[in-house]
Formats: structure tokens, C-alpha cells, sequence
């Protein structure tokens, strides 16, 4: 009970903190010199791509986890279906999102830029992740080549970062996460990305919860079913 | 603030992330619903026993 609490609490911080970054973002804030209206886009896009490096670095640790022998347990191989499944969802609203900001500023909807070929690969690449995982029964199996899946789709997400450095892009470098770690945006606005990435973090870990517990109950409900079969077979005359 | 790119990717977002929300939300409530079974049935089980 004080877990679906804490859950629920979660789950209401995450959606005050989606509107507050929602009301910043589009009435609070002043419009850039530069980009004017379309910065607006700015305190959701970047959080949206966070989310999505997250989850699939939360995807690639549970998976680590599960191949190791001293620390396998079925609970990883859940959760890191859970948040892989989280981490497509993000993955095509930043594809999504970044495509609504490129049609006014490069006037194309899309081009093969590397930063958004890699990015379009690392949505590729998971939903194969979550097709594997469809695609094989036995329980044990489907856990570990979809582990080996997660943590090969994984070497995309350093790339994807990289992108705007190891090639030239029409993509802006890293607003955040550069290479001297000093954000390009200051004063409220720095602030409302901020709240953007606190907020989206927070809608996933709400998700990765209520994700991970419905695969759990199902796993231990069908546990079940299986256990009243074999009783059943058994005691059987 | 009136920009369609800007509108259509904020609506973008919370329609996506509010149906998934949605989705993830029910899904939850019927596995724990579904898991809770066997103790209801056990409760009635000893109600009907106590009658």
C-alpha cells in the first residue's frame, strides 16, 4: 500500500511538473534573439532525447545484470523490457519533435543528418529489441538474447550523442551535455529546461514502475496458472 | 505565444505521453486486480464457510 503511495505520489509530481514546464515554456519565458518562438520547443525536445538515453541505459544495466550469473534473477530481464519499451515511446517524440523544429529552421520535415540518422537507427534497433522479445517463448531463452540485443542497440546511444562532434552536422551541438559541461542557455530559460528534464524524468520513472510491476504480476500469475496445471495433471486418477 | 510548430509539438508530446500514460495505467490496475483473485476468493471462500 505505501509503495502504490509513493507510486502515486510520483505520478502527481511528474504531471505538476509537466504543466509548470508547459506554462515556462510557452507563455513565461521570452522568445530567443535568434530561434524567437520556435526556442519553445527547446524545454521539451532535449528532455524528451534525455529520457530516452535513460531508459536505455536503465534497459542495458538491468540486461548486465541478467547475464551475470551472480545476479541473475528474472526480475532484470522485466525491467529491462519495461524501460527499453519506455525508452521507443521517447525515442519517437524526439525523432518526432525534432522533425516539428527542423521543418521552420532547415525547411526540410527531415534529412539524413548523422544526429538524426543515429537516432532513427537507436528507435530501429529497440523496437527489434521489443520484436525479439515477442518473437521467442521460452522465457529463460527470450531473457538472454534479448539482454545481448539490449546491450548491442546500446552502442548507439554514444553515437547518437556524439553525432554533432564526430561528423558535421546540420544538428546544433549539445546544449547541456557538451564536452566543457557549460550549458548554452542561462536565466529562465536554462531554468525551464531544467524543470523540463526534472519533469520527463519524473513521467519515467512513474511509467518504469507501473511498467515493471504489471509485467511482474503477470509473471507470477501465469507462475501460477502453470503450477495449478501441473496440480492438477498430477493429482489427477 | 503563436507559433503552429511550437503548438503541434507540444500537442504531439502530451497526446503520445497521456494516451501512454493512459495505457500503462489500466494495464497496472488490471494485473493488481488480477493478482488480488485468489485472496478475494479465499475471503469468500471462508465467508461462505463461516455462514
Amino acid at each position: 500500500m505505501k509503495k502504490r503511495t509513493l507510486t502515486n505520489s510520483i505520478g502527481i509530481a511528474a504531471l505538476v511538473l509537466v504543466a509548470a514546464t508547459y506554462i515556462y515554456g510557452l507563455w513565461l519565458t521570452p522568445p530567443d534573439v535568434f530561434m524567437g518562438q520556435l526556442v519553445r520547443l527547446l524545454y521539451i525536445h532535449p528532455p524528451v532525447a534525455w529520457v530516452a538515453y535513460l531508459a536505455y541505459g536503465v534497459t542495458s544495466v538491468a540486461a548486465i545484470l541478467y547475464l551475470w550469473k551472480r545476479t541473475r534473477r528474472p526480475e532484470w530481464d522485466l525491467l529491462s523490457a519495461a524501460s527499453a519499451e519506455i525508452g521507443v515511446v521517447f525515442t519517437a517524440l524526439t525523432l518526432v519533435t525534432g522533425s516539428i523544429w527542423g521543418r521552420p529552421t532547415w525547411h526540410v520535415w527531415w534529412t539524413w543528418d548523422a544526429r538524426l540518422t543515429t537516432t532513427a537507427l537507436l528507435f530501429l534497433l529497440y523496437v527489434g529489441y521489443l520484436a525479439l522479445r515477442s518473437a521467442i517463448d521460452d522465457p529463460e531463452k527470450r531473457a538472454k538474447r534479448a539482454a545481448v540485443m539490449a546491450l548491442i542497440a546500446f552502442v548507439d546511444v554514444p553515437i547518437v550523442h556524439q553525432s554533432v562532434v564526430w561528423w558535421k552536422t546540420l544538428h546544433q551541438s549539445a546544449t547541456v551535455f557538451n564536452a566543457s559541461l557549460s550549458p548554452k542557455v542561462h536565466g529562465e530559460m536554462a531554468w525551464t529546461l531544467l524543470l523540463g528534464f526534472v519533469a520527463f524524468t519524473l513521467v519515467y520513472v512513474w511509467l518504469l514502475i507501473n511498467r515493471y510491476e504489471t509485467a511482474r504480476l503477470r509473471q507470477s500469475a501465469s507462475d501460477r496458472q502453470l503450477d495449478h496445471a501441473i496440480e492438477e495433471r498430477v493429482s489427477a486418477p | 505565444m503563436s507559433n503552429p510548430f511550437v503548438e503541434a509539438g507540444y500537442l504531439v508530446v502530451t497526446i503520445v505521453l497521456a494516451s501512454y500514460a493512459v495505457m500503462v495505467a489500466r494495464a497496472s490496475r488490471a494485473a493488481r486486480a488480477r493478482a488480488m483473485l485468489p485472496v478475494r476468493v479465499a475471503q469468500n471462500e471462508r465467508r461462505d464457510e463461516g455462514r
